[in-house]
């Protein structure tokens, strides 16, 4: 099936206002109309997205909606309790598979670009910086405990020799710290200047916003 | 770089990578550490976990001692899991953020916090690792899940005579598990912030 051209895609606040609506539309609705914003939401992101419904994928999510439905039929007995438990199962899954499309088409970047805008200046940078050192802090760990296990392990004092790696790591990782600052600010670097643009509104997350509205307005009128 | 407008500056780039490292960290502690506590199945490992990540924030707010900073770590970390998706990502995310907002919240008061504030601010933040499932499930289930609870807890009394004594026991272990995890995560990060403090400066 072809997929929207990009222009018609949503992006962020598309994706963020379907995980929104996903929360707030279910305490509108009761009686069938509660399943609404699960087939809404499942519509959405597999006709816009590729699915990447992972939720479902956990046996976690399915103990979770399981044991929902049967411990409310128990509560309030088996037919009206299953009613109300298949309710709140689908709110639950509505809001999973929102936040699972917002997860899988929403950049982390774009989230962090959309908080230094409203406020929280260096926060892109800050994440660029802990996602590269990643990698080198789990490798220094990992050496570092590799060492202390060829000296002997933890010892008679684990708790001193756990600090002591801990310390270590540490170290290591600010003192690599200390050259990424020296490189940032050699290329005259600086936090004042936005690094990255929040991502502007697109016609798709427009039109998506807008269904929305007139979707639930139209459940409402039902 | 892209040219963008200029904003009052609060984090230097040195700040900013000091964060970066924390949450790096803290970020390390919830991949490669929670993986093997939940193989482990070791008793309070989700308490333990966050115990470990506000250690990481804790001692990030020592080197970098401005307010706020456990909050940067804590938004940074999140973004980070965020980047680095396995599976559902919801409740961990708001779980993370909670517990920075709230141990930035008990530091708040002082601009260069002591062994007490750090203490209270490990314990605050741990005990939301209490309260967040009933959270995350809350949000997601909606208000109906509070009455299936309270009919829980009512049968469960009903049932077992000897129940609430047993009940109170647990829901004490609970929470004065996590409240020690904490308030020792605060501890041990002052005065791992001072020792790397003390590293630096050579």
């Amino acid at each position: 099936m072809r997929r929207p051209s990009a222009i018609w895609r949503p992006s962020l606040y598309g994706w963020l206002g379907l995980l929104a609506w996903a929360i707030t539309a279910p305490g509108l609705f009761g009686d069938a109309r509660a399943y609404a914003p699960l087939i809404t939401v499942a519509l959405v992101s597999w006709l816009l997205g590729e699915g990447g419904w992972r939720s479902l994928g956990s046996w976690r999510t399915w103990l979770f909606l399981g044991g929902l439905i049967g411990v409310t039929a128990l509560a309030e007995g088996i037919r009206p309790g299953l009613g109300a438990g298949l309710r709140m199962a689908a709110r639950a899954l509505a809001i999973l598979l929102a936040a699972d499309a917002l997860a899988l088409h929403v950049p982390a970047l774009d989230l962090a670009a959309l908080l230094e805008a409203v406020g929280l200046p260096g926060l892109g940078f800050a994440l660029g910086v802990a996602f590269n050192l990643l990698p080198a802090l789990r490798q220094t760990a990992l050496d570092s405990w590799q060492a202390l296990r060829l000296r002997g392990g933890p010892g008679k004092q684990p708790l001193q020799s756990l600090r002591r790696w801990a310390v270590t790591v540490l170290a290591r990782a600010l003192a690599r710290g200390q050259e990424i600052v020296d490189a940032a600010e050699s290329r005259a670097f600086t936090p004042s200047r936005r690094q990255v643009q929040p991502p502007r509104v697109r016609r798709g997350d427009l039109l998506l916003l807008l269904g929305l509205a007139a979707w639930t307005v139209v459940l409402l009128i039902m | 770089m892209a040219a963008g407008k200029s904003q009052s500056t609060y984090f230097t780039t040195r700040d900013l990578v000091f964060i970066a490292v924390f949450a790096a960290a803290w970020g390390l502690v919830e991949t490669s550490l929670g993986s093997y506590l939940h193989a482990a199945r070791i008793p309070f490992r989700g308490a333990a976990l966050t115990a470990l990540g506000l250690l990481a924030a804790l001692t990030g707010r020592s080197l970098v001692p401005r307010r706020g900073t456990v909050l940067m770590i804590g938004l940074v970390t999140a973004l980070l899991k965020l980047l680095s998706l396995g599976g559902v990502v919801l409740s961990p995310l708001l779980a993370i953020v909670i517990e920075s907002a709230l141990a930035e919240w008990a530091l708040w008061p002082w601009a260069r916090p002591g062994r007490s504030a750090f203490a209270l601010a490990g314990a605050l933040a741990e005990l939301w690792t209490v309260i967040h499932p009933f959270l995350t499930q809350g949000l997601l289930a909606g208000s109906g899940l509070f009455t299936v609870y309270g009919w829980l807890l009512q049968s469960t009394a009903q049932a077992l005579p000897w129940g609430s004594k047993v009940t109170v026991l647990l829901v004490g272990v609970a929470i004065l598990v996590p409240a020690l995890l904490g308030t020792a995560a605060g501890l041990i990060a002052c005065s791992l912030g001072r020792e790397l403090q003390a590293r630096l400066a050579h």
